[in-house]
């Protein structure tokens, strides 16, 4: 059973400019006792999300919607637990698989089939698990002879149907995506939709931030929409 | 369990990665490290006066169990900051990469073994009891580097400078420490060398091979080392590891 229950979750990031990074920044406020402090180590904290609450349970399938920088991205990544929340708890249970960067965890220099292996071991398979994966992943990218050449030479859409595949390829029980069907073209997105449905029907859950509106309405069957880090539930039949 | 085992894997696939398309990939280590020891060897052996049957020896270990420590303290500090594509995509436990960047410290190692046992061989240095208790001494110096480097990569990951300061302080490190001579050899009288935490890194594992049982001292001082060091990262895990996805 996945299971994701966050509960009045606030979460603050601290940006630290290049001067907060500086040692001798650090070491001038401790030695000052903060009288310049306003000058030195400044970090600015962002809020970027504030007493969000949702409980998602088997078959949900999540569409994010909000403007840039209204919180998406961060939300998927603490759902995903690799951002800790600054108060609020967080419980999840099953298995997590992300795409939200392109190209995240791939090593350039490697070809798209050692990349396979180590991507899916570093999601928690061991090599004999990983090695396993390969055929199905040939079989879906449909990328053939490229996965011998190194990922260097690959287009964001190969790249992403790589990531894409090796994701979903582990069969998660909690798929977090962020936007970038932008790169797929018309064939990867149906094979990517059937994969999905997949995921769907095997009650789990599925969340996608997303600004395309049809494709929530094709995957989704609840919406969120965050703005300026408060999360508000909004029924899928109003949206445009 | 099957995390630790593909952190090893991984770094022998960055081991491959880094020497691709190399003849002699891992082995230009090696092949620097010779020349290396052979250089000193010439120039010290006959500054210091030493004679070659037991000077080259010490300085051979003593500078590949250098390499391994400077090594891994000298990159320490970006052993996060190195993944963060990684940790800010993919939900991995931080010690994964702590034992991946060590795991690639000890590729290294082994490939430098081999001018220790060509130097064992060629000086014909006496293998015996005493020899064995070289490796609890690794064993004590790689969990020493395990603590330096998550706690340096986190530091490290805050504050930039770390990095460039820790690796300023190398250099130093290196001339107050027993690699090139030997402590008990020396003309005059070289304490300052035992405020160097990593002098005795380098006796517990090096006099073994020199027949000569490392002193109580030196395990006394990497214990307590080991015990701190990991208590203060304990602490620093504990309190700051969870705002490392936003400081990489």
């Amino acid at each position: 059973m996945a299971e994701i229950i966050f509960d009045n979750v606030t979460l603050r990031y601290p940006i630290f400019n290049s001067r907060g990074m500086s040692l001798r920044n650090q070491l001038v406020r401790i030695a000052t006792g903060g009288i310049i402090e306003s000058s030195v180590g400044q970090t600015t904290v962002v809020t970027a999300l504030k007493n969000v609450s949702f409980h998602l349970k088997d078959g949900d399938a999540v569409g994010l919607v909000g403007h840039n920088g209204a919180g998406k991205s961060t939300l998927l990544r603490t759902m995903a637990g690799i951002y800790q929340p600054a108060s609020g708890t967080i419980k999840r249970q099953g298995k997590v698989a992300t795409v939200l960067e392109i190209g995240a965890g791939l090593e350039p220099e490697l070809s798209g089939y050692d990349n396979i292996i180590n991507l899916g071991m570093m999601m928690g398979l061991s090599l004999e698990e990983a090695r396993a994966l390969i055929p199905e992943i040939e079989d879906f990218t449909e990328l053939g002879g490229f996965l011998q050449l190194p990922v260097r030479t690959y287009s964001s859409g190969m790249t992403m149907r790589l990531m894409f595949a090796v994701a979903t390829g582990i069969t998660p029980e909690i798929l977090l995506l962020d936007e970038m069907f932008s790169t797929g073209d018309a064939g990867f997105k149906e094979k990517s939709q059937a994969r999905i449905q997949k995921i769907i029907d095997a009650a789990k859950i599925f969340v996608f931030a997303s600004h395309d509106m049809n494709l929530i309405k094709n995957y989704c069957n609840r919406v969120f929409r965050l703005e300026h880090g408060s999360l508000e539930e909004e029924s899928i039949e109003t949206i445009a | 369990m099957t995390l630790f085992k593909n952190a090893l894997y991984l770094a022998w696939t960055d081991t491959k990665v880094r020497y691709k398309k190399s003849v002699l990939g891992p082995f230009w280590l090696t092949f620097g490290n010779l020349i290396g020891v052979l250089g000193l060897s010439v120039v010290w052996a006959n500054l210091l006066k030493e004679d070659m049957q037991t000077f080259v020896p010490s300085l051979t270990i003593g500078m590949i169990v250098w390499q391994l420590i400077a090594g891994t303290i000298g990159e320490g500090a970006t052993t996060f900051v190195r993944q963060a594509s990684l940790i800010r995509n993919v939900a991995i436990p931080h010690w994964f990469f702590v034992i991946r960047a060590l795991s690639r410290q000890i590729i290294n190692l082994l490939h430098n073994l081999i001018i220790v046992v060509g130097v064992v061989w060629y000086f014909d240095l006496p293998l015996q009891a005493e020899t064995w208790l070289a490796l609890p001494g690794i064993l004590l110096v790689l969990a020493n580097l395990f603590w330096m480097t998550y706690a340096l990569g986190l530091l490290g990951a805050r504050l930039r400078d770390i990095e460039f300061f820790v690796n300023a302080l190398l250099p130093l490190l290196f001339f107050i420490s027993p690699v090139i001579f030997r402590p008990d050899r020396l003309p005059v009288d070289l304490q300052i060398i035992w405020l160097n935490p990593l002098s005795y890194f380098i006796e517990i594992v090096r006099s073994p091979f020199l027949a000569t049982i490392p002193s109580m001292n030196s395990y006394l001082v990497t214990v307590a080392i080991l015990l701190v060091g990991m208590a203060l990262t304990v602490v620093l895990v504990k309190f700051k590891g969870r705002q490392l996805a936003f400081w990489v």
